[in-house]
């Protein structure tokens, strides 16, 4: 009695039309999750849904549907399954004495790998985002300090950005005695930290002075992504650039206007619907305002995470890809392909 | 010019396929595959040359894309067809082309815009290349075995036997060798670009979905095929769907799903 429970449970743990139900379960309500925009506030789709659609998702997790037990339990099936079919496959091929096809088992163990250094990284990773001026420093995990030197920010003439490089410092013990550069696609890693290169902020702001009229001698403020009419043109203010060309601004300390190729890059909007790319040093004139001042300003936006699960992940992938190549292999060497 | 070249010898192969096909010979035409071919050759061509131009490999917007996946068809079915020889299957090569031909011309339209640009920094990665690349070469083999799949239910209603049985192997192997192909491109590379450009391998982005919801219909594909009962029909169906959530993942994500992969334009 007890052996043939065991042996029904064995049965259904290793069945491929359970593995294959189990696809087709997490297909279709992916597919559903993903025309749910995840994670918002609930007010959110109250306001976008009708009330019934909105508590249909409120209350089955749909906002966050790959955290909900929805996705868990059947993933964890999914999960047990595959171990179940995998030991399975590879004991009794063996028992059989069976020619040993490696790549779809390797294959497999790549995938269970993956799911549980997937969890890991579910419950242990920690991220958390940091704004930094040239000259700050912030202290991190393991006892080290970093320190921002400068960032630098560039575009190319279209205005579509180029790079985003922080350079900094860093060190443990009191001491910054170490420097590299984060670039986008080009993390720190300091310890058992990862820091990614992930945003800035633009702070830059010009001084304008009206040159007559009824404000003449006043001074206006306008910062990056701010627009002033004048006349039948519009002046976008989009950076604020310390090189000649008006394509970098690399900031070593904020606020410093002593730069002699200082420039406040505008894009010209004009009534015919042409827009051009113009540079104004200090001292030029838009119209009937001058720039009076231009004050670099910028801040770099690095992202600082730790994550256990991530040898586990690169294990786990690099298990896979071998059982893919060992699959392929196998089944040209049979001339199946 | 020269995708204008491309577009138009593609459609001078169509014909020529048509004008085969409708003459009902048993072997398929002896020389569109050297055309298919020499459009294959000047596709990639282009990615060379926009390439040298920003330093970089092209394929990091929705034209450059375009043009490489064309450009994969029109060579696999060049290989197809050499490795195939008398056996090749003239309405295959047929359907497959006229996809080729579809996506090259939306790679014309409006919605894919030309102009070259160098990538933006989350883009510039040899990561990033081989996530594209991959998945493309692996697609490849996707529609054909799509082209496959619908012939082989209009084989059904024919009561073809033999032809469905050709054409359920046909799928089957050009899945075999499109799958690990698609899983190291869009799952492995795509992850790894993922983390060096975002900080996270997964983040469940409409885009990583879809390319896991792809690929999880291939692998039940993969796995029904152990059951007898799912082969076949069954089979032909999962393939064309399969194709079907291959493009929605590259077009309908970009263009109706928002997240972190929003470069396609």
């Amino acid at each position: 009695m007890k052996k043939s429970f065991w042996n029904l449970v064995l049965r259904f743990f290793k069945s491929i039309k359970l593995a294959l139900i189990l696809i087709g379960y997490l297909v279709i309500t992916s597919i559903i999750a993903t025309l749910v925009p995840q994670g918002r506030e609930a007010s959110f789709y109250s306001h976008e849904f009708s009330p019934l659609v909105a508590r249909i998702i409120l209350q089955f997790n749909l906002d966050n549907f790959f955290r909900s037990v929805l996705f868990l339990a059947p993933a964890t099936l999914f999960f047990i399954n595959l171990n179940v079919c995998t030991i399975y496959r590879f004991v009794t091929r063996i028992k059989r004495g069976a020619k040993l096809r490696l790549g779809p088992d390797i294959l497999h163990v790549g995938l269970i790998i993956l799911m549980i250094a997937g969890v890991v990284t579910l419950f242990e990773r920690q991220e958390a985002s940091v704004f930094l001026a040239p000259g700050d420093i912030v202290k991190l995990q393991g006892g080290y300090r970093m320190a921002l030197e400068s960032f630098r920010y560039a575009v190319y003439e279209s205005g579509r950005p180029r790079e985003w490089v922080s350079e900094v410092k860093f060190g443990t013990q009191g001491k910054l005695d170490r420097e590299k550069k984060i670039e986008v696609n080009r993390p720190l890693r300091i310890g058992s930290l990862n820091i990614f290169q992930s945003s800035y902020k633009d702070l830059s702001v010009i001084a304008l002075e009206a040159m007559s009229g009824a404000n003449k001698g006043k001074v206006y403020s306008m910062h990056t992504g701010n627009a002033i009419r004048v006349g039948n043109k519009t002046y976008n203010l989009i950076q604020v650039a310390t090189d000649e060309s008006g394509l970098v601004t690399e900031v070593r300390k904020n606020g410093d206007t002593t730069g002699d190729k200082l420039g406040a890059v505008f894009i010209v909007f004009e009534k015919n619907g042409k827009a051009t790319r113009k540079i104004y040093r200090i001292g030029d004139t838009i119209d009937d305002y001058r720039i009076k001042d231009i004050v670099p300003w910028m801040e770099t936006g690095l992202m600082v995470v730790e994550d256990p699960g991530f040898v586990p992940i690169l294990l786990g992938l690099l298990v896979l890809i071998t059982g893919l190549m060992l699959t392929f292999y196998q089944k040209i060497k049979d001339k199946k392909i | 010019m020269i995708s204008l070249i491309a577009f138009f010898l593609l459609i001078g192969i169509l014909i020529i396929q048509i004008v085969f096909i409708i003459r009902g010979d048993k072997k398929p035409d002896p020389f569109t595959h050297y055309l298919l071919l020499a459009v294959s050759l000047l596709l990639f061509s282009i990615t060379i040359y926009r390439s040298i131009t920003i330093k970089f490999v092209a394929i990091t917007n929705t034209f450059e894309s375009l043009v490489f996946f064309s450009a994969v068809i029109c060579l696999v079915l060049f290989i197809y067809r050499l490795k195939a020889k008398e056996k090749a299957i003239e309405l295959l090569i047929f359907g497959a082309t006229i996809i080729a031909f579809i996506l090259l011309s939306i790679a014309s339209s409006p919605i894919a815009p030309k102009k070259i640009a160098p990538p933006i920094p989350a883009l510039r990665s040899y990561w990033l290349v081989l996530h594209v690349t991959f998945s493309f070469i692996g697609e490849s083999f996707f529609v054909v075995s799509f082209v496959t799949g619908i012939y082989y239910l209009a084989s059904v209603k024919r009561g073809d036997t033999e032809k469905m049985a050709t054409l359920d192997r046909l799928t089957a192997t050009f899945i075999a060798i499109g799958y690990p192909i698609f899983t190291a491109g869009a799952l492995i590379f795509g992850a790894i670009w993922a983390r060096y450009a975002w900080g996270s391998f997964w983040s469940w982005d409409p885009k990583e979905t879809w390319a896991l919801i792809t690929w999880l219909v291939y692998t039940a594909y993969l796995h029904a095929r152990f059951l007898g009962k799912l082969r076949g029909k069954f089979s032909a169906v999962i393939a064309i769907i399969g194709f079907l959530f291959t493009i929605f993942t590259f077009f309908g994500v970009n263009y109706l799903l928002s997240g972190l992969h929003s470069y396609g334009g």
